[in-house]
């Protein structure tokens, strides 16, 4: 059971004076009006200890530094830090791309597919990487570029004809990864709008052009991407409305 | 007539918008919206905790709270009425989870014959009447919003779209699955 709920077959009579009774605004105000004083106070004080904590952490940096200038010619250290053999995730910033690319079909439907986002997941290891910490990643994108691929999915996407009777509309939301040979996998329906339209993505992703797969310092690793395809239907004329 | 009732319409969002701009700086600025949508917003609450005093407090925090976050509201094409009723969702479901009470549901008759319109089931009006306090029940919370501002309260989609930060398309969409899910449980327990 999700929600326990208390029944009432009818609505409480309640009379306009009684509502009246309840409101009181100068109430409010003043309520609000605390508030900010609050607010101001613990902002005040946050800012000084935030202030002390500042002053701490830089002398407690400053203070090691210092000292292991004046080992240079000490022998070799080993190096210290030890760093697992794979890094599990890193997150890139979001490449977004949106399109509208709308066609009217034969059976009057309108769709526009959107591309927004690409997310990078999977990292391979890197430990001969450590030396120079820094990554070199390039997003996934599709081999003859986004133009293309909407212009594919514009072309090729369905309205579902058993829905039309339902005028069902809406975002189908599907995400899948782009392996290393810049193929399609794991294709997994998000949002869902039905049986029909969930087919209609996964086929349209299946059947799509190649992808040249994301880059981590060079070399191909999976990635993750997520695309709404919108199902939207449009009087025959325009015009008509 | 129709130009009239824009003019109208258009009117009264450009005073609105003054007087939350006002509001910013200067609280008291509030007061003509506190007063215009009181008693809307106390309605509401008070079909979902049903206790008028309970409902008055809570409708007060609903005030408070927007006029705590007035700098955040922006005319994005809904109505500043959407927004209020929107902390009110918020103030009602913590109200709920904090005190651990359960959530009131106004089930007058005609609400419940409206919905047997819609699930249009070869089981009588009074097997689905018998029926829907517990198909209620398996709804999620923000599904049981959906069909009470539907059904019960007869808003059109638009409103609801608004009130739900969700589009009227989307809103319709919602509305549809949920009937699905609610005739899939009617026909399990029948």
């Amino acid at each position: 059971m999700k929600n326990k709920l208390h029944i009432m077959k009818n609505r409480s009579s309640i009379t306009d004076e009684e509502i009246r009774n309840y409101m009181n605004f100068d109430s409010v105000v003043s309520q609000y009006k605390a508030q900010k004083k609050r607010g101001h106070t613990w902002m005040r004080t946050t800012l000084f200890l935030l202030g002390i904590a500042g002053i701490a952490i830089s002398t407690f940096v400053y203070w090691p530094v210092t000292p292991a200038s004046t080992i240079s010619n000490a022998p070799a250290l080993e190096p210290a830090v030890v760093i697992s053999d794979s890094i599990q995730s890193q997150t890139e910033p979001m490449l977004a791309a949106t399109d509208t690319m709308n066609q009217e079909r034969e059976t009057n439907v309108y769709i526009s597919p959107n591309i927004v986002v690409s997310k990078q997941e999977k990292v391979p290891p890197i430990e001969e990487e450590l030396a120079t910490p820094s990554f070199q990643y390039t997003a996934a994108e599709p081999a003859e570029g986004y133009p293309n691929l909407y212009e594919y999915f514009t072309r090729e996407i369905r309205y579902p004809i058993e829905a039309l009777k339902d005028s069902i509309q809406g975002i189908v939301s599907v995400s899948f990864t782009i392996d290393k040979e810049g193929k399609p996998a794991e294709i997994e329906i998000l949002n869902s709008l039905g049986l029909a339209f969930d087919k209609e993505a996964q086929r349209l992703i299946e059947n799509m052009p190649a992808w040249k797969p994301a880059t981590l310092n060079g070399k191909p690793v999976a990635a993750k991407i997520s695309l709404p395809f919108t199902f939207q239907i449009v009087p025959t004329n325009p015009d008509k409305k | 007539m129709v130009e009239k009732k824009t003019d109208i319409a258009s009117n009264k969002q450009q005073e609105e918008d003054e007087c939350i701009r006002e509001a910013i700086a200067n609280p008291d600025a509030f007061r003509p919206l506190y007063e215009a949508y009181f008693k809307k917003i106390y309605l509401f609450v008070m079909h979902r905790v049903g206790d008028k005093d309970i409902a008055g407090d809570l409708t007060q925090q609903v005030f408070l709270s927007a006029l705590t976050h007035i700098g955040r509201y922006q005319f994005r094409g809904f109505p500043f009425s959407a927004w209020l009723f929107r902390i009110a969702i918020n103030q009602c479901n913590n109200f709920f989870r904090k005190k651990k009470l359960n959530r009131t549901v106004v089930l007058e008759d005609a609400s419940v014959e409206h919905l047997y319109a819609e699930i249009t089931a070869d089981q009588t009006l009074e097997e689905w009447e018998r029926q829907l306090p517990a198909i209620l029940e398996k709804l999620e919370q923000d599904e049981l919003y959906v069909i009470e501002l539907r059904f019960f309260e007869a808003r059109p989609f638009k409103e609801i779209a608004d009130i739900l930060g969700i589009t009227e398309n989307y809103a319709k969409v919602r509305t549809y699955r949920i009937l699905e899910k609610m005739k899939k449980l009617f026909f399990k327990k029948t």
